[in-house]
């Protein structure tokens, strides 16, 4: 059996409840399209491995509640996150108004150095859109991040946003990366890692040698 | 996914490994379980590595069963009238509480019988001053009502923002595959927006949080009045610990009483969480559990028998916890055996959702309230669990002795009165954890 995949990634999807962060990870993952998903509570999440720059990467997406009032727990999601899609509905711009929240919780919880792109999703919805392309991109450029409009509806930019994203996190951690293809420094990656099995549990370590 | 027993993961499903057969497991790469400390990125080392996914035909043996399991049977309307004099009171509440507890209630008296559990009528009420209630809550209803449909333009906008607009999100996706939900432009739906809504008005501290559509739902579902629905969910909100998105606070406590009953009944899964460190004392795994009370992991039937096993407050407030306890105990010993990581743990929970068996979980969670009913000693970290809003869990006299277990930030000594087993030379310093190693003599009796 051939190895399935070389890095894993967590990547994390915020924004408003009702934005559709389930719907952009259940067409990326399974290529299915609900209009009625129930809400989430909690949080759960889903695997998909593709392959970047030959690179095999299995990402692990956790798919939030859009209204998390444990704090204990939102803090977990962002302390292990890699990577984040912030999510607006082009139809609400109440949704598009809150970004400007998500990115503070994100600067207060997620690791520095954390990828971040923004989503204005169900851009199918043209008739009822309330926020224009140009106010994204802009909120985008603010902020320096990449901007898609998806839509999970007419899988529209699905694969290439979640692409990139894991683009952004394959770039920001190249030099741990490099020599991944070459098998004499898989296994010295190998030997190291069972170095790191050694080392006690615990925040204050998994802080420095950790950032997942 | 085929039949019960049966777990697949989407993407082995999409690589078209063969669906196993019930009970039987299958492999599944899952090499991230070698890292304990995960490392930057993780470089997968080796595809032997494979970890068993399978969820065995759980059983449980009658000698685990709670002795007066089998004396109930389901609360049928003969059984139920029964339970009332000629005035419609209700005669002896706790045995009515305790045979809902053991039988459940029969799907056709549900409606009549919810609002009592729900504690919308009292057990004492005769069949008249119910009627009389009924009315008056209805105006009252109607007025709660009013006052939201008469705010100014901008009490409006601020409530529209912090609850109608997430109301109107999550309605329109809330058990629509019930029949009694179903369709587009269905009037119940319309219900139980406005009965949220008003909930919202009745009580601005809690206002709407996402869950409690799921809570309600259910009761409007069987309660079918509007106003009657409302009231029981007043009462739900009120009775009930569990409440949808709980604030820091009433989350953690209820956390630390699981990690508590799990260290006492279930040692292997609790040394399990405690090697995985802060995360996996978290339990994500179990957050939806309480969060809406079980409703995502059972099918409805199985659901609702819980919720009703919970509403019985039959000697705890607290036997949803039992609950989880008794998942943990049924379908956690793969957790155990390949030492899932935190990640895995809420993958392998979060795959059986649906799949699992209410009816024993429930025969598991009974027999488990039992056992810890008859330690002779109890840590004082789970004193507030035997408290009970009605009759005691001890109200029979016997009271268990209680261990202090020294986790009392800000007190010098146990302000449960529980005395230290083992004299130690230091006293209990601020802010101490808990001994890691638990010791022996709570085990349940085999």
């Amino acid at each position: 059996m051939a190895k399935q995949y070389d890095v894993l990634f967590r990547l994390l999807l915020i924004g408003d409840s009702g934005v559709g962060k389930t719907c952009l990870l259940c067409r990326f993952t399974d290529n299915e399209f609900h209009s009625s998903h129930i809400s989430t509570i909690g949080v759960d999440f889903k695997m998909k491995t593709i392959e970047v720059d030959g690179i095999k990467v299995r990402i692990q997406i956790w798919d939030t509640a859009g209204q998390e009032r444990y704090q204990t727990i939102t803090k977990q999601y962002y302390r292990r996150a890699q990577g984040i899609f912030l999510v607006y509905d082009i139809s609400s711009e109440r949704s598009y108004q809150h970004i400007m929240k998500w990115v503070s919780d994100v600067d207060e919880y997620a690791p520095e150095g954390v990828q971040k792109i923004l989503i204005g999703n169900k851009a199918d919805e043209e008739q009822k859109r309330q926020v224009g392309r140009e106010q994204g991109q802009q909120l985008a450029k603010e902020y320096g991040m990449d901007f898609y409009e998806t839509s999970a509806c007419t899988n529209l930019n699905i694969k290439e946003s979640f692409t990139r994203l894991t683009e952004l996190v394959l770039q920001a951690h190249r030099k741990e990366l490099e020599g991944l293809r070459t098998p004499a420094s898989n296994e010295l990656a190998l030997a190291e890692m069972e170095e790191d099995e050694g080392k006690p549990e615990g925040p204050e370590n998994s802080s420095k040698t950790c950032w997942c | 996914m085929q039949g019960r027993g049966v777990l697949l993961l989407s993407e082995e499903r999409e690589e078209g490994l063969h669906p196993a057969k019930s009970a039987a497991g299958f492999e599944s790469e899952a090499a991230e379980t070698l890292i304990p400390n995960c490392p930057p990125v993780q470089q997968v080392a080796d595809e032997k590595t494979c970890m068993q996914f399978s969820i065995r035909r759980p059983k449980l043996p009658s000698s685990e069963t709670h002795p007066e399991e089998s004396m109930y049977r389901r609360l049928d309307v003969a059984a139920w009238l029964r339970h009332l004099n000629a005035l419609g009171q209700v005669e002896e509440e706790y045995k009515l509480r305790k045979a809902i507890f053991f039988g459940g209630i029969d799907v056709s008296i549900r409606g009549e019988v919810w609002p009592f559990l729900l504690r919308y009528y009292s057990h004492e009420s005769t069949s008249e001053e119910r009627e009389a209630l009924r009315m008056q809550k209805r105006k009252e209803y109607a007025e709660i009502q009013q006052k939201r449909l008469s705010m100014t333009p901008e009490e409006h906008r601020a409530f529209w923002r912090n609850v109608q607009f997430t109301v109107d999100k999550d309605v329109v996706r809330t058990d629509r595959s019930n029949q009694f939900f179903r369709g587009e432009g269905n009037p119940n739906v319309e219900s139980m927006r406005r009965i949220l809504l008003n909930y919202a008005v009745y009580n601005p501290a809690i206002g709407y949080s996402q869950g409690m559509s799921d809570l309600v739902a259910p009761i409007l579902a069987e309660v079918l009045d509007e106003s009657d629905t409302f009231w029981c969910f007043v009462g739900l909100m009120q009775n009930t610990i569990f409440v949808s998105s709980p604030r820091d606070e009433d989350m953690e406590k209820q956390l630390l009483y699981l990690r508590e009953l799990l260290r006492l009944t279930h040692l292997r899964f609790y040394q399990h969480l405690v090697s995985l460190g802060e995360d996996g004392l978290q339990m994500l795994f179990c957050h939806r559990w309480l969060l809406l009370c079980f409703k995502r992991e059972f099918p409805e039937a199985e659901a609702l028998r819980i919720w009703e096993a919970c509403w019985a407050h039959y000697q705890t407030d607290y036997f949803h916890l039992f609950i989880c306890v008794a998942i943990v105990a049924i379908y956690g010993d793969d957790v155990i055996e390949q030492q899932l990581a935190t990640d895995q743990m809420l993958l392998h929970f979060g795959n059986l959702a649906m799949h699992m068996n209410g009816e024993l979980v429930l025969r598991k969670a009974r027999s488990l309230l039992y056992q810890f009913r008859l330690l002779p000693r109890i840590p004082c970290s789970l004193h507030d669990l035997c408290k009970l809003c009605g009759t005691g869990m001890w109200d029979s006299g016997y009271m268990p002795a209680v261990e202090c277990t020294g986790q009392h930030p800000g007190s010098e000594s146990c302000p449960y009165g529980g005395t230290v087993e083992t004299p130690s030379p230091k006293p209990p310093r601020e802010g101490r954890k808990g001994p890691k190693t638990p010791r022996e003599g709570f085990g349940f009796r085999r």
